[in-house]
């Protein structure tokens, strides 16, 4: 910071939170030296995480997750389209990450956020996992989104909402992807006379449909579901789950993915100040596993929670 | 990359769209005043409203009314646009967009303009613009679910989220959508 | 454990280098970075005056932009973009020039594939140079290198674009380059491992296990240090830098 340094009993003359604007970085290391946050939090743990499934009803599959107040709307439209020639029985997914100018004062309306889509490709890469040419399959098997070998499958438009962004937000807006699509279920559908695929209403069920795709609605099976954990490094703290004001005072974020079976998907850090050392990468990959475990059991939870209604 | 970027293919909705008959709502003789989902003429949906929405906007409300879901932000005063002209009074800044899975059919999530002017005109008149010369309130609303009457949904919560932000305003504002049925016609018109 | 390279090269051999700077006059820094088919132009304008919306202005701000061989940006553009533009704000010292913008224009000139990942490590090369050139103050220089994962588990460095196809994963990694000087304290150690062993950028893409992760960081390592001698080659002023190769 270009201020000077101010002398070191001014924090108990001046107002809290006075001190905590004029000098963001001290404040923050005096709370670090006690092993302890702002908000009351030990270093090495998240905010409290909720997720609501079913959040939306127009859409086939949806979710809310929060984490402390960054608040993530995912929902998820299924259309139709004619596969490629290159795989003409698999379907396809595709993920867009928005910031609408309700979540933050920095997005106004015509001038979109430069992260927004920066997470959106994060996002997609986690998510389908595709590698250049042969796909090493992510979480979802896309033959499943077939329907007419070569003539349909499933498109499944996924937006993710930002509605309140406080820091963390690739975690939050995986969380609430993943969770949507544990919530999905995919419409049963027939091809109609014109070549068509229509959903088979509930009031015609009971005819008998010659050209049924899919009889019944159905979920899709994940594997390997991806979670994330985001940290900042300061000095040799590592915060886990940082809200917003965190990661503008300490630049160093540091996003690990790791999926059920304990593959690492992801080791993100785009710069920053501090430098990550192998040390630090195994401290921030042991709390990734710890969250991963956190978050398994509130998703597992949700889902159970969506069978019982 | 799932589906090269800039290559998405056509896509269209499965689900059946309108039917080209429709059945009327009310028949002529109908005299029971019920409507299909059991409410009497003159009666709203249930209404949920809640201030404090979201935590990085100065102020913000979230209403829900049956399926419109709708959340509404409130930043400022702040510094207006450099461009501006000197205003003597505060400036009032509407956007109103929808989500690209607000509507049964999967639409572009872009601003909708005419919702943006009406939530200005309804909301101007409430406001003391003169508490904040030479900046900037600026009303952001996104429609999460559109189940019908959106609009005085966003004006309502709208007024909700000002208080919330703590701006000075004469009263808050209420909306709502009317229906007029003849025999032949339908029209919609609001009243702030 | 030895393989075999379609173009004979050894696991942890890279693709011959080459380096020139100032190679523009109207800009205030420029260089080209040259690895295999991958060439990549950066020119560098500034210190302007004022900082962009959004910025700090106690702070010296970096301006990237990205321009890709043809074609518009799109999302893999903006990435990249803010990958150089935070790993370079974290080898620059901002606190000198307050106020200010530097812009970093990025043209690729050759790229190996459609989505070649030894692209962004070349960009980050070629930026650290142009500023270099454009004389803007660093801590320190950046050299980015890119590792790949076979399916059978073993890492080779630099990978041309066929051979990234029939990778399972990819990591891409920048270390600081270390710091000579001619007192032996000089050289900074922090938690026992030296400067220059400290990760300022790192992205993977494609799953393999933490082990094979940490393994990536080895060999990335190692192959930096050759490739900060070359850059530091480059960059002395008495060279007429252009061409030099690293093995």
């Amino acid at each position: 910071m270009g201020l000077p340094d101010a002398p070191g009993d001014l924090s108990s003359e001046v107002d809290v939170d006075a001190f905590r604007r004029l000098f963001p970085l001290r404040f923050y290391e005096r709370h670090l030296t006690e092993s302890i946050r702002p908000d009351g939090r030990p270093l090495g743990r998240a905010r409290d995480t909720t997720i609501a499934l079913g959040a939306v009803a127009s859409a086939e599959g949806s979710a809310l997750a929060k984490i402390g107040s960054t608040t993530m709307l995912a929902a998820i439209k299924m259309e139709v389209m004619t596969p490629s020639m290159d795989s003409p029985d698999e379907g396809c997914i595709a993920i867009d990450f928005h910031m609408p100018p309700i979540c933050s004062p920095i997005v106004r309306p015509g001038r979109p956020a430069e992260i927004a889509p920066v997470v959106s490709k994060q996002l997609s890469d986690t998510i389908s996992r595709h590698v250049i040419i042969f796909s090493v399959s992510g979480m979802i098997n896309l033959k499943e989104l077939s329907l007419v070998s070569g003539k349909a499958a499933w498109m499944a438009y996924l937006d993710i909402y930002c509605l309140d962004a406080d820091g963390a937000l690739f975690d939050a807006a995986l969380l609430s992807a993943v969770a949507a699509f544990s919530h999905l279920q995919i419409p049963a559908v027939s091809l109609n006379d014109d070549g068509k695929i229509v959903v088979v209403s509930e009031e015609n069920g009971g005819k008998l449909e010659k050209d049924a795709v899919n009889k019944e609605r159905m979920k899709l099976t994940l594997k390997s579901i991806p979670f994330s954990l985001t940290c900042v490094l300061h000095k040799n703290y590592i915060l886990a789950d940082p809200t917003a004001e965190e990661e503008s005072i300490m630049e160093t974020v540091v996003t690990v993915v790791l999926d059920s079976s304990s593959q690492l998907v992801s080791l993100y850090k785009p710069g920053g100040p501090v430098l990550a050392y192998t040390s630090a990468i195994q401290d921030c990959v042991a709390l990734t596993r710890q969250r991963m475990k956190e978050l398994q059991k509130i998703l597992d939870e949700a889902n159970s929670g969506m069978e019982v209604d | 990359m799932a589906g090269k970027p800039g290559t998405t293919p056509t896509t269209y909705s499965p689900s059946p769209t309108t039917q080209k008959t429709r059945r009327p709502i009310f028949n002529e003789n109908d005299v029971d005043w019920v409507r299909p989902d059991g409410r009497g003429f003159h009666q709203c949906r249930p209404a949920f409203f809640r201030t404090g929405a979201v935590n990085a906007a100065s102020g913000s409300a979230y209403a829900e009314f049956g399926n419109t879901k709708v959340i509404v932000s409130v930043f400022g005063p702040r510094e207006s646009k450099k461009a501006m002209m000197y205003s003597d009074i505060g400036r009032l800044n509407c956007s109103v967009s929808h989500t690209t899975f607000a509507t049964p059919v999967r639409g572009q999530g872009s601003e909708h303009k005419d919702f943006s002017s009406m939530l200005h005109k309804s909301l101007e008149g409430a406001i003391i613009l003169e508490t904040f010369p030479k900046t900037t309130v600026d009303v952001f609303a996104l429609v999460l679910e559109s189940g019908g009457s959106d609009l005085p949904v966003v004006i309502s919560c709208a007024s909700l989220a000002l208080a919330d932000a703590g701006i000075l305003m004469h009263d808050l504002v209420a909306s709502v959508s009317l229906v007029c049925i003849s025999s032949k016609h339908f029209r919609t018109f609001f009243r702030g | 454990m030895e393989i075999d390279r379609l173009d004979g090269r050894k696991a942890n051999q890279l693709r011959p280098l080459a380096c020139s700077r100032n190679i523009l006059n109207r800009a205030h820094g420029s260089a080209s970075w040259t690895q295999g088919d991958t060439k990549v132009l950066v020119a560098v304008y500034g210190p302007k005056a004022g900082t962009k919306k959004n910025e700090n202005p106690e702070k010296a701000c970096i301006e990237v932009i990205w321009k890709p061989k043809s074609g518009q940006i799109g999302k893999l553009e903006r990435e990249y973009e803010m990958i150089v533009k935070r790993t370079l704000q974290s080898i620059c010292i901002l606190n000198i020039n307050p106020n200010t913008t530097t812009s970093v224009i990025v043209q690729v000139i050759n790229d190996d594939g459609a989505v070649s990942f030894t692209l962004l490590p070349c960009a980050i090369n070629a930026a650290c140079a142009a500023l270099v050139d454009a004389g803007i103050p660093l801590k320190h220089l950046a050299v980015a290198i890119c590792c790949c994962l076979a399916d059978s588990g073993y890492i080779i460095l630099d990978p041309t674009k066929l051979e990234e196809q029939s990778m399972k994963a990819y990591a891409y990694l920048v270390f600081p380059n270390s710091i000579l000087s001619v007192r032996p304290e000089g050289s900074l150690k922090v938690q026992g491992e030296p400067m220059e062993h400290g990760v300022i950028t790192s992205g993977t893409q494609g799953a393999m296990s933490v082990d094979d992760y940490l393994n990536c960081l080895e060999r990335g390592r190692a192959a930096t240090a050759k490739m900060s001698t070359v850059l530091r080659r480059n960059l002395q002023p008495q060279i007429a830098g252009d061409l030099s190769k690293a093995g």
